[in-house]
């Protein structure tokens, strides 16, 4: 990196300790009112405090990131804080240090930006909440850790970021504990995503064999004199690395846990699962470009999970009953996308649909979020229908981010798909085949998605009107979505295809970040091969169809009710359930993964460990011990006089020493 | 009059000053132990800042002729000879400070029989520092025995119910360990006519490749025994399970070290030959031992037994580091001694103080704990967190050190040790939301009162020291940075030897032995 461009700026480090500070004045506002609420006081003022600091302390935060951006813009190419040395033993060196460049600028802006707007929301969602003061320690903390995540200049300080918001995210998915399943989710998140932890850890120690070191710059720099000689070696720990990704980011084989994470309160579910912490993998093949570049059987492996994983969420969408299962399953699906621009060599447009994703999806969460506190901590979206009426602030946003994520023509997903679809096609060769099941994928979404808004907001009202009274939300969370809804409908311009005005904004701002990344392609014969105007007309044109079609075919069908499903259910009860269950790969790792290793671990306590080598120690044992107890009297008493007698011989001996 | 002398025998002092105390006065005898064990930790932090960490050789030395043995051709000096350098500092003052804690602990439960207690507690302080701080072979085994006496009778007259079963299997695991280790001893003091290790450390070279090996395995299984290695480990869990808390904390924080402890001085600094040529069987046994421990811990339905299981995946860690015999290994692998004694010893206060409410260890008896104990729980996340190597706490800079060092010497062990990340998390997590969540099913449990004053001020140092070490490893990686470097450069050394040894026909073990007559007889 060239050194003129770059200033150093140790105020850099405030912006994930300003949320980390936050978290530790929230969580000590929570002690407090632990203690006011065993005295009896009132805990109210202290919790609404504490909303307060964690919303102060992003707020900060993001204008030191806006800040930092002016910087940027004024033309430096990164700015790098100085480098806290962590753990030195002599040949193996771990320095940390922030670097705000032009790639985790982008990230910062989303993670500070969209978590202040969650921030926010928050404050009336968990209103009266018990927890209130813990839940925002938990939310600071997340975004502490996913700021190290983004700005670490050294892959360990990302997987320190990495664990943090796993951690977090563990813990805010089982945030109403009490309940026992939302704690069991947490597990299970914490557990799937040290699959892939343990494939990232792997994968860190082939790049110190490779480079001897884990400063992201300098791998991102050696890997063109490296590549020629150990390209199997780059390929695994590209492939060990996309392992951690597959956990983090909810990619097959490892997605399944993000359903389940739907457990934790909604601006959690926004913020963690669906605009920050699952892009983590998706940034780390970002940072990570020229390795990637450089291991061109792995993007293909890369370009697979990503569509598959695209076309399982969408199909898994199309027949969820909870709002929040839709959103969780199209998450999923949205995230495969992202992999699939990844895995063309598209660094910018995975970007692209990493933002507009972040704005549309944590728009939709937080609009499902307000439909499931006005209708009473409801969630089937079957006993929901006709909520327009009742609150129209949230149906319109939320319509906005339906139309985004549907990819209706000139809304922001529309933009963002469109150009990943169109680098898959630009491709070539197995693409091709990958960019029609993500054009599938595409129908299914624009289906799914009109069905969420018919069935929630349209047709007859399901639900008991004497018991259920829909309201629309307060201003501290309306405010927030009609903000992430302008974002959703015009963040497209971020980005523009080729063939419109002012386009590939984002992609030139990214180059210095990913010039190596493209270099190595360019070197390889992998590059990216531009689209014709008119194709890239035609394949814009066709993205609009399909979606426009689709998203007809899901509103019109559940306009009226619930009868199109009960139709499929009676006509095809085999398919539908198949993709209810996410083809029931969940089960399958329960039946097949899950219950052999408890079986095992159980053999291994009774039979290896009891009977086996307890049972040879005991034949040796119950021989002395009928020994022992025949020497019994004689010998107890003897050791103990024995050991006392040598510990005060010792003692004088050493008394004497001293005094000599 | 060096530090060491006071840091070794002050417990010893402490525990014939409590033995002249009058039994029935419990506050007295606690405020007596209590008040000699912080002054010991006080020398503890003394020698600690004292302690120049970038020098190889053994600081503060001691040495005093003690006596002398025929043996052989001449007599060999016995000497009382003490030393401390970067192998046992860590060690030396985790003992030293973690044992007003465990005094503080056994408040709780030790009722009956205090001042015995305490007497016991001391000296078996003074025996564990003796190990740490022996620079004799002989003053090694003596202290080596005077500390495994006491846990007999902390276990088997403060323990549970099945005491004397597991006092029983201890004893006699560990006593045919010790003996093994003392033939192993007796033969290598005969051989090179010595007692003293500085001298004997470089010279094991001398003896015949053969009588290195067993006298080398003589060593390995009294260590392996006492780590516990797979597959010596069955008797852990059962004087684990057995003991009184404060007797868990000890035996986890301090006592199975002197197994890894060992395994590091006499396994790899004393014969580094043996070290290398035989590193394979440590790497399997270690690795084994990790997914094996966890397995078993996953098993377990008895949250304190639990704990024990996870000891031996946690060291089949250290093991692995050990072995692997790369500067980052056995730097991790130190450092992870003090970080297994942290965090399994704050599990086991954790588990005691559960118990002492409850009176049970059972995980179906609990549930929902999280909503009585609010701080309680706090403190077991953390805890959990800590051992299941989260970043930024001190588990995850000892593993990521071992398994990195491990992957430089052998990447099939390390790929097979890391799987004890996912699994350690599977029996941690299950555990913490088996006793701290879901709905409070049992209704013995909805009126627990939650850790009070003492029991937060017994944990806190050790969270702290937690975070320390996770957020700023240096401070005690610094301390070990002068003897493990030059012993890593050593073993080094001595792969590239048997490696060129091999390459021209194994032509350099041609009875060496006889060269160094005149110094043998020193």
């Amino acid at each position: 990196m060239d050194t003129s461009t770059v200033s150093l700026a140790n105020e850099l480090w405030f912006v994930p300790f300003l949320p980390l500070l936050g978290a530790l004045l929230c969580g000590a506002l929570h002690l407090a009112v632990l203690r006011r609420r065993k005295a009896g006081g009132a805990e109210a003022p202290l919790q609404a405090l504490a909303g307060y600091v964690a919303c102060g302390a992003i707020a900060l935060a993001l204008g030191i990131v806006v800040s930092s951006w002016s910087t940027l813009l004024g033309g430096a190419e990164a700015i790098e804080s100085g480098t806290w040395n962590w753990i030195d033993a002599g040949s193996f060196d771990i320095g940390l240090s922030m670097v705000f460049d032009r790639l985790s600028s982008v990230m910062c802006l989303v993670i500070t930006g969209v978590g202040l707007l969650i921030h926010i929301y928050s404050l009336g969602y968990m209103k009266g909440d018990p927890g209130f003061a813990k839940f925002f320690a938990y939310l600071n903390l997340f975004v502490f850790a996913m700021l190290m995540l983004v700005l670490s200049s050294n892959l360990m300080g990302l997987f320190v970021g990495w664990e943090g918001v796993g951690l977090c995210s563990y813990l805010l998915i089982g945030f109403w504990y009490e309940k026992g399943w939302p704690a069991e989710a947490g597990q299970k998140a914490f557990i799937v995503n040290r699959i892939g932890d343990a494939c990232f850890l792997l994968g860190s120690f082939l790049l110190i064999r490779l480079f001897g070191t884990l400063d992201l710059s300098d791998v991102g720099a050696s890997v063109q004199a490296v590549m020629g000689e150990h390209p199997g070696t780059i390929a695994l720990a590209a492939l060990l690395l996309f392992g951690g990704a597959c956990g983090k980011s909810a990619q097959f084989p490892l997605f399944t846990w993000l359903p389940d994470a739907m457990a934790g309160p909604t601006p959690v579910s926004a913020l963690i699962h669906a605009a920050t912490m699952v892009t983590a993998g998706i940034y780390l093949l970002l940072r990570l470009n020229p390795l990637y570049a450089a291991a061109p059987s792995v993007m293909l492996v890369i370009g697979f999970v990503g569509a598959l994983t695209a076309f399982i969420g969408a199909s898994t969408a199309i027949f969820q009953r909870d709002i929040k299962k839709v959103l969780a399953y199209s998450t999923v699906s949205q995230l495969g996308y992202m992999f699939l621009g990844l895995s063309t060599g598209a660094w910018a447009a995975a970007l692209f649909h990493l933002v507009t994703h972040a704005f549309f999806k944590g728009l939709l969460f937080l609009g499902s979020g307000s439909v499931i506190h006005g209708m009473h901590e409801e969630q089937d979206m079957y006993k929901m229908g006709g909520l327009r009426r009742h609150m129209p602030r949230t149906f319109i946003t939320f319509v906005a981010g339906s139309a985004a994520l549907s990819g209706l023509p000139l809304m922001s997903g529309f933009f963002s798909k469109d150009e990943i679809l169109a680098m898959a096609f630009a491709s070539g060769g197995l693409h091709v085949a990958l960019w029609l099941v993500g054009l599938a994928a595409a129908a299914m979404t624009a289906f799914y998605t009109w069905r969420m808004v018919a069935l929630t907001f349209f047709g007859k009202e399901r639900f008991d009107p004497e018991h259920v009274h829909p309201h629309e939300s307060p201003a501290t969370m309306t405010v927030p979505l009609m903000i992430l809804a302008v974002f959703a409908v015009f963040g497209g311009v971020l980005n523009l295809p080729a063939v419109l005005p002012g386009a590939g904004m984002l992609h030139h701002w990214l180059e210095p970040v990913t010039k190596l990344g493209d270099e190595i392609l360019h070197s390889t014969g992998h590059e990216l091969h531009h689209l014709s105007a008119l194709s890239e007309w035609c394949l814009l044109g066709l993205g609009s169809l399909i979606a426009l079609v689709f998203a007809h075919k899901g509103f019109h069908a559940y306009t009226s009710g619930t009868e199109a499903d009960a139709r499929a259910r009676a006509e095809r009860p085999d398919a539908v359930g198949f993709l209810e269950e996410a083809w029931r790969i969940d089960s399958t790792y329960t039946r097949r993964i899950v219950r052999p290793i408890k079986l095992a671990a159980f053999l291994v306590a009774s039979v290896v460990d009891q009977l086996a080598i307890d049972g040879a120690v005991n034949g040796a044992g119950s021989f002395a011990t009928s020994l022992a107890q025949r020497l019994r009297g004689l010998v107890d008493g003897s050791v103990k006089n024995y050991a006392l007698w040598m510990g005060a011989g010792a003692a004088a001996l050493a008394l004497s020493w001293i005094l000599i | 009059m060096s530090m060491l002398v006071w840091i070794t025998f002050l417990p010893l002092l402490g525990a014939i000053g409590i033995a002249f105390l009058p039994a029935t006065n419990t506050r007295l005898l606690r405020q007596a132990a209590l008040g000699v064990t912080s002054l010991v930790a006080v020398l503890g932090l003394f020698l600690w800042s004292s302690f120049d960490g970038s020098i190889a050789e053994p600081q503060h030395g001691f040495v005093r002729d003690w006596f002398t043995v025929a043996l052989g051709a001449g007599d060999v000096p016995i000497r009382f000879a003490l030393g401390v350098d970067g192998i046992s500092i860590l060690l030396v003052v985790l003992t030293t400070i973690l044992m007003p804690i465990v005094v503080l602990s056994s408040h709780g439960h030790i009722e009956h029989r205090v001042k015995e207690f305490f007497v016991w507690l001391l000296v078996m302080q003074a025996g564990m520092l003796g190990v740490f701080l022996s620079l004799d072979l002989v003053l090694f085994y003596f202290f080596w025995e005077v500390s495994l006496v006491p846990l007999y009778f902390i276990v088997g007259i403060w323990g549970g119910e099945r005491r004397l079963y597991a006092t029983i299997k201890f004893f006699l695991y560990t006593v045919a360990g010790s003996l093994v280790m003392l033939v192993g001893m007796i033969a290598l003091i005969y051989g090179l006519q010595s007692s003293d290790l500085m001298d004997l450390i470089g010279r094991t070279g001398e003896l015949p490749v053969a009588t290195q090996t067993w006298i080398f395995f003589s060593f390995a299984l009294a260590f392996a025994i006492k780590v516990p290695v797979l597959p010596f480990h069955t008797w852990l869990a059962d004087a684990h399970t057995e003991a009184p808390t404060s007797g868990s904390v000890l035996l986890a924080g301090v006592l199975l070290k002197m197994g890894t402890y060992g395994l590091l001085r006499f396994g790899i600094q004393l014969f580094p030959g043996m070290a290398v040529s035989y590193s394979s069987v440590f790497l399997v046994l270690g690795a084994l031992g990790i997914v094996y421990g966890a397995f078993l811990a996953m098993a377990q339905t008895d949250l304190k037994r639990l704990v024990a299981c996870s000891s031996v995946s946690h060291l089949g860690f250290v093991v692995l580091g050990l072995f692997a015999l790369t500067e980052p290994g056995i730097r991790g692998a130190v450092l992870q001694m003090v970080n297994h004694g942290l965090s399994t010893g704050l599990l086991f206060l954790l588990v005691g103080m559960l118990y002492e409410r409850t009176h049970t260890r059972m995980l179906d008896r609990f549930g929902g704990i999280a909503t009585v104990m609010p701080l309680y729980a706090i403190f077991f996340v953390f805890t959990v967190l800590s051992s299941a190597g989260l970043p930024g706490l001190n588990g995850f800079v000892g593993e990521y050190m071992i398994l990195a060092g491990t992957f430089e010497a052998s990447p099939l062990w390390a790929a097979v040790g890391v799987t004890g990340v996912i699994f350690g998390a599977v029996y941690l997590l299950m555990a913490t939301r088996r006793v701290l969540f879901g709905a409070l099913v049992h209704d013995a449990n909805k009126k627990l009162a939650d850790i009070n004053a003492r029991e937060i001020g017994i944990m806190l140092p050790l969270c702290v020291l937690c975070i320390w070490i996770g957020v700023q490893p240096n401070t005690f990686l610094d301390k070990t940075a002068g003897s493990l470097d030059a012993l890593a450069k050593r073993v080094e050394q001595e792969r590239i030897d048997q490696e060129r040894g091999q390459a021209i026909g194994r032509i350099e073990f041609d009875a060496p032995s006889a060269t160094t007559e005149g110094e043998e007889s020193r």
